[in-house]
């Protein structure tokens, strides 16, 4: 076989032009990271081959970051990497170590400040047969747009005692007249900054992937029943791009709202029953902490999620664990507007398990489904679920699933891909 | 039977902290709105025949109705009275019915009003599974987690600038002008909210945390952060919180900062062998876990927490995740606890639905299950255990309000009244 030349995706006006052969590079990770980019990057190059014949395929193209850069470069995080990924637009990476001294979370930090990936994306479903500790972890099937830029975890806080939480609690109470710091003589202090134009993006970034891809509703998840002006401008300002932007694409819960005031509950529920039928995108909201009940009492209801960062943090997390899946969550950090994407594993390097050939490599390889759905390789993607789907249900599994589950047989992370290529 | 003949009661009264119940303590009510009366109806009676039970007559408890909400409104023209905040400060103790928002969100204030004046710091919110009880999870009984929420301080606090606001301009020119951060990703069109964390605030409620856990016999206290994101405010509400049960508590608890010291001089084997040994003597284990992580445990491994002790943003929602799981929404039992000086209020945590008012329909229980913690905190424990006992004995008979009974197979529908009757009947 010769060498296949690849050529470069390329974007305009945030639309991702992707020729048959893109070529995408990869980070392979530390720890089980070489093993899991095996087994990961097998299943798509087949599935790929498969779903258009040999017609597509991906070239991957090596970049370093993690604990293998070290090795090799001296640096953590090189320069030359950040340079292919904005050049090359879209990329994939495995786990990568945390140096000591936190280095790794610049790491993380940098690529997507660098970026400017504002959206983390993080779908959940579930794969029957996955051991779930709730009865009904099938009627979960979500995909949550965490805020990825700004909200308490923006990383501006004040030591207790440091001159600069000083400063500030003294101007909070001087110029601002506080009175609600309860302690004032030794609180430390964080600071969140919720902006328009971040919210603004990030609720039509997911408006946008509920219209392409058919999604009945977007759930604006916010706590501003006590942050008003934080939380809930964050729930205002979504449904202002709702209604503006979008028109008669959607209908929302404040346009529900405005009809019952006027003409009553009866009328609103008309107009919204219509609007679904018409198939209009519902955009409602829910306060974070019911929405925490809720994904437990009445999952179903919820599809499209958009949620600040912090809630997006927890809400992605619990969802995980609800359907079995936090070893093999994926995860992808976008700009929906320059088109940079890196999809990636959301678990640890898991070092003791390294180069065993052990581990469950679907986090990576569900982070390949997405990356193929964000290339709108769709058939590509669909035949990886339907293969996971398989194998998972017919108890061929690795041994974090193998130990949960009844009748399963535990098999290694290649044959694990192996059995997913066969199931194609 | 209860004593005939007229009760004068007397006030409960604190020093350095400890409570002086008395026999026949006076305690003050508000009957709450909307569901508030059937629930309180049924409420008190169960409380009063469980104390008459426990002591054979020889404790009472003399309520004293005082007004709040839409009763006190519509009796008095105020939603919130000062004599009702005055009778509580002067008896220490109270107990509370869901009261109905007034337009213009006035019964936040209300709910602030009580626990800022009261300096209320711990939200407390028991979360345990009754047998029987619809839950979505497939093992909720192995949950049985006391929070201890912190209630003053935190993103709640309620320091907030709205985007293009004099206030947000000039706070937003501060930080970047003067504290220099270039961190706001846009700084032109940002509200800002602040989150105080402190010291005085975050190492009162682990204490309060601790002292309930060597008081009920719990093994852990667990404190549940998001330190390693927020290092100077939930990193050190973890910290100060280690530093609390070392420098207070010596040698009645063991630490994983004390675990962390010693697997780092002497190895993990040693350290395990001090948390073993530290387990066997009886020692309350203090340790600590990241949010996310810790919606997660709870789901898969409940069974490792007991106490926790975390923030006002955090503790709001673990609450209610918790209630859900174990089938609970509507039957929660909260508090709002000053352990330094005492105040107490014990209130349902859910609302008015005044759809159902004057129905005798709705469950009492949450009302009901605060009670049993309010006589928990007086001291009375074994009319508490009663309550605990025939709640058990009753969800698992299946004799249940309409709320429970839709979800359960066999059940017997009964009224807000008869619940009661049941739980008298099993006490």
């Amino acid at each position: 076989m010769s060498a296949i030349q690849g050529e470069k995706i390329v974007v305009k006006d945030g639309v991702l032009n992707v020729p048959d052969r893109p070529i995408i590079p990869f980070i392979i990770g530390d720890g089980t990271g070489p093993d899991i980019w095996a087994a990961a990057s097998r299943v798509i190059d087949a599935a790929v081959d498969k779903a258009y014949s040999g017609q597509k395929s991906i070239v991957w193209k090596e970049v370093l970051a993690g604990e293998k850069a070290f090795n090799l470069t001296g640096e953590w995080l090189p320069q030359a990497t950040l340079d292919v990924i904005n050049e090359y637009f879209i990329a994939i990476k495995g786990p990568l170590t945390t140096p000591i001294g936190g280095g790794i979370r610049s790491l993380n930090v940098a690529l997507r400040q660098s970026l400017d990936l504002y959206t983390c994306l993080r779908p959940v479903q579930y794969f029957k047969g996955v051991p779930s500790p709730v009865k009904h972890p099938e009627d979960v099937d979500m995909i949550i747009f965490r805020e990825n830029t700004e909200d308490i975890y923006a990383g501006i806080e004040y030591p207790e005692g440091s001159d600069e939480a000083k400063k500030l609690i003294k101007f909070l109470q001087e110029e601002l007249g506080v009175t609600k710091i309860r302690f004032p003589g030794s609180s430390g202090i964080g600071i969140k900054p919720v902006s328009e134009e971040g919210t603004k993006r990030l609720v039509r970034a997911a408006i946008n992937y509920a219209i392409a891809e058919g999604r009945k509703s977007v759930t604006l998840v916010h706590k501003g029943n006590i942050m008003k002006y934080t939380e809930g401008a964050f729930k205002q300002w979504g449904y202002e791009v709702a209604e503006q932007e979008y028109g008669d694409q959607v209908f929302t819960w404040n346009q529900y709202d405005l009809i019952k005031d006027k003409e009553g509950a009866a009328a609103a529920d008309k107009v919204q029953s219509e609007a679904e039928k018409a198939g209009k995108i519902i955009i409602k909201d829910a306060i974070a902490d019911i929405f925490l009940q809720q994904i437990l009492t009445r999952p179903a209801e919820f599809e499209v999620v958009a949620t600040l960062n912090l809630n997006g943090d927890y809400m992605s997390d619990a969802l995980a664990a609800q359907v079995g899946g936090i070893g093999i969550a994926p995860g992808a950090n976008i700009n929906y507007l320059t088109g940079h994407a890196i999809f990636e594993a959301t678990h640890g390097t898991a070092p003791k398990y390294a180069g065993l050939d052990k581990v469950n490599p679907s986090s990576v390889i569900l982070s390949g489904v997405m990356m193929l759905q964000h290339l709108k390789w769709n058939e590509a993607a669909d035949l990886i679920i339907a293969s996971i789907e398989n194998t998972i249900a017919s108890k061929v599994v690795t041994y974090d699933f193998a130990r949960l589950m009844d009748g399963a047989t535990e098999v290694k992370c290649s044959q694990f891909a192996d059995e997913l290529i066969k199931n194609l | 039977m209860l004593n005939q003949t007229v009760i004068q009661g007397n006030k409960i009264t604190v020093n350095s902290g400890v409570l002086n119940v008395g026999n026949h303590p006076i305690i003050p009510f508000i009957i709450g709105d909307g569901i508030g009366p059937d629930v309180w109806r049924a409420a008190n009676r169960v409380l009063d025949a469980a104390v008459d039970k426990a002591y054979q007559g020889e404790k009472s408890i003399v309520w004293k109705e005082v007004l709040a909400g839409q009763k006190a409104f519509d009796m008095t023209g105020e939603w919130l009275p000062q004599e009702t905040l005055d009778v509580i400060r002067e008896y220490i103790i109270a107990i509370k019915g869901p009261l109905t928002t007034p337009i213009g969100g006035g019964i936040r204030s209300l709910n602030v009003a009580l626990r800022q004046k009261l300096d209320l710091y711990t939200c407390l919110r028991p979360v345990r599974w009754f047998e029987g009880t619809p839950s979505p999870v497939k093992f909720p009984e192995n949950v049985d987690i006391v929070i201890f929420r912190e209630n003053t301080e935190d993103i709640y606090a309620g320091i907030e600038y709205k985007q293009g606001t004099a206030e947000a301009v000039k706070i937003l020119d501060v930080l970047q002008n003067v504290m220099k951060t270039t961190k706001i990703r846009f700084p032109d069109t940002s509200a800002i909210g602040i989150k105080p964390v402190s010291s005085q605030g975050s190492k009162r409620l682990v204490k309060a945390a601790i002292q309930y856990a060597l008081l009920n016999g719990r093994k852990s206290v667990t404190m549940v952060h998001k330190g390693n994101i927020m290092k100077y405010t939930e990193g050190a509400f973890k910290q100060w919180g280690y530093e609390m049960a070392e420098e207070d508590f010596g040698d009645k608890v063991f630490t994983w900062n004390q675990y962390n010291r010693i697997k780092e001089e002497q190895g993990k084997e040693a350290a395990d062998k001090f948390q073993q040994e530290a387990l066997e003597q009886g020692k309350i284990l203090i340790k600590d876990v990241i949010v996310d992580n810790f919606l997660q445990q709870i789901l898969l491994e409940p069974a490792q927490f007991d106490v926790v002790a975390t923030l006002n943003l955090n503790g709001d929602l673990i609450s209610d995740a918790l209630a859900a799981q174990v089938g609970g929404i509507g039957i929660a039992p909260g508090a709002n606890i000053n352990y330094e000086k005492g105040n107490a209020i014990f209130e349902a945590t859910h609302g008015t639905a005044p759809e159902f008012t004057d129905l005798d329909m709705v469950n009492p229980s949450s009302l009901v299950l605060s009670g049993e913690m309010m006589l928990r905190y007086l001291g009375w424990c074994p009319a508490a255990d009663l309550i605990i006992a025939a709640m058990e004995k009753t969800i698992s008979s299946k004799m249940v309000t309409f709320d429970f009974a839709r979800l359960m197979d066999g059940a017997t529908e009964v009224e807000c009244s008869r619940f009661a009757d049941e739980l008298i009947n099993n006490l």
